[in-house]
């Protein structure tokens, strides 16, 4: 028994330290300010970014008007607004993404502040239209971009050069860029591909998974219903399909379901695995991280003409919930975040474009991607798209994504269509229950 | 053996320490869950009353259908699966060898490492082309599947993933077989009785009243499966939705969808199925566990 | 089992070492990364050339994990819960397993029943009812409804005290023993192995919950371990995963080391059960 003693004693006695003389957290709040609360979802470097810029304002501004912003990180910020609002207990500001603002818009849950930021200051027009306007939902303004970014084509140039590429071309339509990249795969004797030239599989992007129908030229959400069996969108996905099979169906499944995800260390883009991608402007913060000597460049990913630079624009943004108690506060602190000087400094840290037409000179200068002007002057493109505003598009989203999966395993055009088809119904029918419970709610 | 019957206040009294908690906080939840469940819920708005449109809906929607089916399937197949391994394992570990500490703490330890951590292992493992598996077959000669990409190998993935997680059971399989009696065992012997006999007529009786609450519990975990296909497939349904289990979709419809009250009808259903499975087992139980205190 | 036989043991012992390891892999894994100089990172296969202890250091000292504060934090509620949910639950598991009352199966189905409703659907009610209440912002929705009697703990019990023997009790309540005096000094001492693996449990399920803090926790000064690891993780893919995996480590040792303790309890002699039939 004394070998469990000592066990005890090795687990016990700090245990019984820590408690006696462990760290205790107090929450510190200043007496007499009204507490504004805040809850974003960033965590480590962009996380304190931000609180950098709270704690600035708690100390001047903030002491000065008595008010406290109480600045919280929180996992899942999304579900948590929601359960919160549920339970009438939201926060004040809440960061949230751009593509989940019709979502809440549309059920009324968020504060049309369009008269707040005018009385307040915050002047719209010296930022840029894609940046201020991502935030609108049916003619109101319920967000203010807070991190906003383009997502582009990140290609790697040694792979382009050892393929008989020039490396300062990148592909200008969408056609060049399957022929691009058939040419930068390269398989190994037993068949199995060491090198891939470019997948739109799920597993590569992000969320935006369902974007390829803009580059040719399509839209998906029209106000009313949501298509995806246009003949853009349905060019689209035979792109990828053609694509594919003359890769080889099969050879790629293999290798996607065997490379790293592209989020992390085993990312294939840094590897030099994956030749091509469609990412945003923070993958140079990996890239820098874990393999600086990548040679790469970035440039706008090509649509299916020259005539029309089709844009993916998208961003992290502030909301005020419809019952947050204390609306006017916080729009006293979005107005100092939102400052040039303060904004671009955590959307450095992000490693993100800044929303303002004009960024200032040490923005670019010290900014970690050497490609940031690319990103910022994408978003001046005149056919820019975000995330279809259609309040039931998470939905929609995961439908669309069930389409794609099927196209990329499609050893013929012919499934394609099944697919789409299939896909087509499952939309029509959650639009359709969608709009039926709008109905419902309205005629009450 | 008698058994003397106790006034139902003296009954509530003892356990009062189980209803004084539920009632105070899970009973009003429960309730307001179940009317939720007749409503159009969107969280962001109140609930609207509208019987049990939920429910017919749930009837036809094809998404449903398919996360029942993998789930049931799922559970049809780790639920023996992972009671036979956790046995086993107990029995093996139960062996008086030295360094038995060290090789259940080995067993244990998946349980209570993070799951990305074990979720990364997992993927090395059934890597199509760099992971032990399909070397191993591809050096036999077998094209290996995409496993955890591949529509058909999906849930079998999943199953022998979850297998990891046997430690838990098996614990409490350890625990079980310190209840019964040596005597027993010598008794057996005396009579003739071989290992396999042992076991039989043994072992399994002394550990039946165990084996009820793992299998109950296995149950229980298996048709509510949530975090390993979360962790696996992302957030993604995976391939035909194969990797789409009825506790994600509840999830997604609750927190992505905002169909709170479709996603509580969900719950209600899901409730009453494992009910019914863990009725199912008790009934059979009462004829094949063996309560030496009954 | 006097084994003296050396072959069986030699073949026990394989399939002990080879099962141990695959088991064993994840832990292997966890610890490998911990070590992992981020520069090996990305090309790291499973252990790394040069390993270096650099990561618990930054892990410790880093401004977004505060080791000690969400270790303290998460002890105290394990030490606020245990010994309820102990007590709690092994009287209502002998309630249900010895009291025999009108109604009792009917009340046993509804408390399985518990465990068998999906935890999101009454996670909203349950917010709600803590913001009725007022305790949004404490940590008292993490262990006060915990030190009740819970499902699994009453169930495990139950199941343990039916397996006892009524004959030590019956004869002791001829010698005018109460039910409560047998239920301390019979059931409670023979049921040792369950109820260690109930506290071992216990402590397992606050230790490791994501859900109950995710959910009620927005302070960082109130974060449990589980959850500051969950912010460890970045949303924008630049986990630093060596430090990551070195605060998990720190977070699964104790546990571990729990683990190797409490087994001893509930893998003891058959000699000193006092179990004879």
């Amino acid at each position: 028994m004394t070998r469990s003693t000592w066990f005890m004693l090795l687990l016990g006695a700090p245990a019984i330290a820590l408690l006696l003389f462990g760290p205790r957290g107090a929450v510190h709040i200043p007496q007499g300010r009204v507490v504004v609360r805040y809850w974003e979802k960033w965590t480590g470097v962009e996380a304190e970014a931000m609180q950098r810029v709270v704690d600035e304002f708690n100390e001047t501004i903030g002491h000065d008007e008595g008010i406290w912003i109480e600045y919280s990180s929180i996992s899942d910020i999304d579900k948590r607004t929601m359960i919160a609002a549920a339970a009438g207990d939201p926060p004040d500001i809440s960061g949230l993404d751009d593509r989940m603002v019709a979502q809440f818009a549309d059920l009324d849950a968020l504060l049309e502040i369009g008269d707040l930021v005018r009385e307040f200051g915050i002047d719209g027009d010296k930022f840029k239209p894609t940046w201020w306007n991502i935030g609108e939902y049916k003619g109101g303004l319920y967000a203010l971009p807070s991190t906003p970014f383009t997502i582009a084509l990140y290609y790697n140039r040694a792979a382009y050069r050892a393929a008989g590429l020039d490396p300062d071309r990148p592909p200008r339509t969408t056609a060049e860029l399957n022929d691009y990249a058939v040419k930068l795969t390269k398989k190994d004797e037993r068949g199995r591909i060491t090198q891939l030239g470019f997948t739109t599989s799920p597993l590569m992007l992000g969320w935006w998974h369902w974007a390829w129908p803009f580059f040719f030229d399509g839209q998906l959400w029209d106000g009313d219903r949501l298509r995806i069996d246009t003949p853009e969108s349905r060019a689209s996905f035979l792109w990828t399909q053609e694509r594919r099979s003359r890769m080889g169906i099969s050879a790629v499944e293999s290798f996607e379901s065997s490379s790293g995800a592209i989020e992390g260390a085993q990312n294939p883009f840094i590897s030099g695995r994956l030749a091509m991608v469609f990412q945003g402007p923070w993958m140079s913060n990996w890239i820098n991280h874990y393999n600086p000597d990548l040679d790469y460049a970035v440039a706008p990913f090509p649509s299916v003409t020259t005539e029309r630079e089709n844009v993916m624009a998208s961003a992290d943004v502030f909301v005020i919930p419809r019952a947050a108690p204390h609306p006017r506060e916080a729009m006293r602190f979005l107005e100092f975040v939102m400052r040039q000087e303060n904004l671009e400094e955590v959307c450095r840290a992000h490693c993100k474009v800044s929303p303002y037409r004009a960024p200032l000179e040490r923005f670019e200068k010290d900014h970690p991607n050497p490609f940031i002007h690319v990103f910022d002057k994408m978003a001046d493109s005149k056919y820019v798209f975000t995330c279809p505003r259609a309040p039931m598009f998470p939905e929609i989203s995961q439908a669309m994504l069930v389409v794609l999966l099927d196209v990329l395993h499609a050893d013929d055009p012919a499934k394609v269509d099944v697919a789409i088809e299939k896909g087509q119904r499952t939309i029509d029918l959650i639009v359709d229950a969608h709009q039926a419970k709008a109905a419902r709610r309205a005629g009450r | 053996m008698a058994v003397s019957r106790t006034s139902l206040g003296v009954g509530l009294l003892w356990i009062a320490p189980w209803w004084l908690g539920f009632m105070m906080f899970l009973a009003i939840p429960l309730g307001i869950s179940f009317y939720i469940s007749l409503s159009e819920y969107p969280l962001l708005q109140p609930p609207l009353f509208v019987g049990a449109a939920n429910y017919s809906t749930l009837a036809v929607d094809p998404v449903f259908h398919k996360v029942l089916y993998n789930t049931l399937l799922f559970s049809a197949a780790f639920i023996p699966l992972s009671t036979a391994a956790a046995i086993a394992l107990a029995i093996l570990v139960n062996q008086r060898l030295p360094g038995q500490p060290f090789f259940r703490a080995c067993i244990f330890a998946p349980t209570i490492v993070p799951l990305v951590a074990t979720a990364v292992v997992w993927m090395r493992l059934f890597n199509p082309e760099t992971g032990p598996i399909n070397e191993t077959m591809a050096a036999a000669g077998i094209d290996g599947p995409l496993w955890l990409a591949s529509p058909r190998w999906a849930i079998p993935s999943l199953v022998f993933v979850s297998l990891w997680g046997v430690g838990s059971p098996m614990v409490i399989y350890l625990a079980g077989l310190q209840e019964i009696p040596e005597t027993l065992y010598e008794a057996a012997r005396l009579d003739g009785a071989n290992s396999v006999g042992r076991f039989r007529h043994v072992t399994l009786p002394g550990l039946s009243p165990v084996i009820l609450f793992n299998v109950v519990m296995a149950i229980i975990n298996a048709l509510q499966i949530f975090a390993l296909p979360y962790i696996l497939w992302d957030t993604d349904p995976g391939p035909e939705r194969a990797g789409y289990f009825y506790t994600s979709y509840l999830f997604d419809n609750a927190f992505r969808f905002l169909k709170f009250g479709y996603a509580s009808a969900m719950g209600w259903i899901q409730l009453l199925l494992i009910l019914g499975l863990t009725a199912f087992v008790f009934a059979v139980s009462r004829r094949t566990v063996y309560y030496r205190g009954a | 089992m006097h084994s003296a036989r050396p072959i069986r043991n030699v073949v026990l012992y394989v399939a002990l070492v080879a099962i141990a390891g695959m088991f064993a892999l994840p832990l292997i894994w966890m610890v490998a990364v911990s070590l992992t100089p981020p520069t090996e990172l990305a090309t790291v296969t499973f252990l790394p050339q040069h390993p270096q202890f650099d990561a618990y250091g930054d892990v410790l000292h880093s401004e977004s994990f505060d080791f000690l504060l969400y270790a303290r934090n998460t002890l105290i509620l394990v030490v606020l819960s245990l010994f309820g949910t102990l007590a709690c639950s092994s009287i209502a598991a002998y309630g249900f397993s010895r009291i025999s009352f009108p109604g009792r199966d009917l009340l046993f189905g509804v408390c399985l029943a518990t465990m068998m409703i999906p935890f999101p659907v009454v996670m909203v009610p349950q917010y709600m009812l803590f913001k009725q209440i007022g305790w949004i912002g404490t940590t008292l929705p993490l262990w006060v409804p915990a030190s009740f009697g819970h499902a699994f703990n009453i169930f495990l019990l139950r199941q343990f005290f039916m397996g006892i023997p009524r004959d030590l009790e019956e004869s002791a309540m001829i010698d005018g023993c109460s039910r409560w005096a047998c239920f301390v000094k019979i059931i409670l001492p023979l049921a040792t192995p369950a109820l260690t693996v109930v506290a071992l449990f216990h402590t397992l399920a606050i230790w490791n919950d994501l859900v109950a803090p995710l959910i009620y926790l927005v302070h960082k000064e109130q974060f449990t371990l589980s959850l500051g690891l969950q912010f460890l993780q970045s949303r924008s893919g630049n986990t630093p995963w060596n430090q990551m995996m070195a605060a998990a480590t720190l977070i699964v040792l104790p546990v571990l080391v729990l683990f190797v303790i409490a087994q001893r309890a509930f893998i003891r002699g058959i000699a000193t059960t006092g179990l004879k039939e």
